[in-house]
């Protein structure tokens, strides 16, 4: 999945190692979601959601996959 | 949340507390005193009535309780970083013990069963360090694991045929090494994928 987390954390001026303490995660994990190296399963992806103040669609959104329906 | 990086076949390449490096120093003098005292006993014993008996065997008790005492240290600061260290140090060192001293002795039990005590503690800071990681950081395990196991299992096959094709016997003591390192390699290839 794409997502916003690199722009997100930047309009908070937060570094990767705040948000890394703030979802209880290391910082490795924060850089591997932001580069797109890695997707979090979903409670990290709605704990980061909520993190930003955010619904979850508004952080993640799938990349290369057509949404149920479509 | 503690930045635990994975490393030989769990989540280490962690770096101990500061305050655990004299500990681990101590510990690693501890275990050369009693592994010295030891071997020097065992000689000793097969002396008949050798004045060195005692003296050595306080020795090594003292090099032994030294260690010990470095590791409780370790305990309370719950530094399981350092604690599984000293628990593959202390494998190492005790690993090959029993050899040597007079078969079926009290001596040489000892000996052979010492090891499990540093594995032991090993085993338990690895898990309380697993227990501590993240999800990525379990992935990360995960597949260097699975490496480790894949190629392990392709070595002991390998090494069978080869022995079977007439090459000499092999050490299968040294598989224990083989899955470590490649679990380790496994984990350093799988960190890098997702640095």
């Amino acid at each position: 999945v794409k997502n916003q987390l690199r722009v997100l954390r930047a309009e908070r001026g937060w570094s990767q190692a705040e948000l890394a303490e703030r979802l209880g995660v290391s910082r490795q994990t924060v850089n591997a979601i932001e580069t797109d190296r890695y997707d979090p399963s979903l409670p990290l992806a709605f704990g980061i959601a909520r993190a930003f103040g955010k619904l979850i669609e508004e952080v993640f959104e799938p990349k290369g996959l057509h949404r149920v329906g479509q | 949340m503690a930045q635990i990086e994975f490393g030989i076949c769990g989540p280490s390449g962690i770096r101990p507390r500061k305050e655990s490096g004299p500990d681990l120093i101590l510990m690693g003098i501890g275990s050369a005193i009693f592994i010295l005292a030891f071997s020097g006993l065992k000689l000793a014993l097969r002396a008949p009535e050798s004045s060195l008996t005692f003296p050595l065997g306080l020795a090594s008790l003292a090099g032994l309780a030294l260690a010990a005492w470095s590791v409780y240290r370790m305990w309370r600061r719950e530094d399981d970083a350092a604690l599984m260290q000293a628990g593959m140090l202390g494998f190492l060192f005790f690993l090959g013990l029993h050899e040597r001293a007079p078969k079926g002795s009290p001596l040489a039990l000892f000996a052979a069963l010492l090891p499990l005590a540093p594995a032991a503690l090993f085993a338990w800071s690895t898990v309380r360090l697993a227990r501590q990681a993240d999800e990525l950081q379990r992935r990360i395990a995960q597949e260097g694991l699975a490496f480790g196991f894949v190629v392990s299992l392709f070595a002991a096959l390998t090494g069978t045929a080869l022995e079977a094709a007439g090459l000499p016997r092999f050490n299968w003591a040294w598989m224990a090494a083989v899955l470590v390192l490649a679990c380790g390699a496994g984990i350093v290839l799988a960190n890098r994928r997702y640095r």
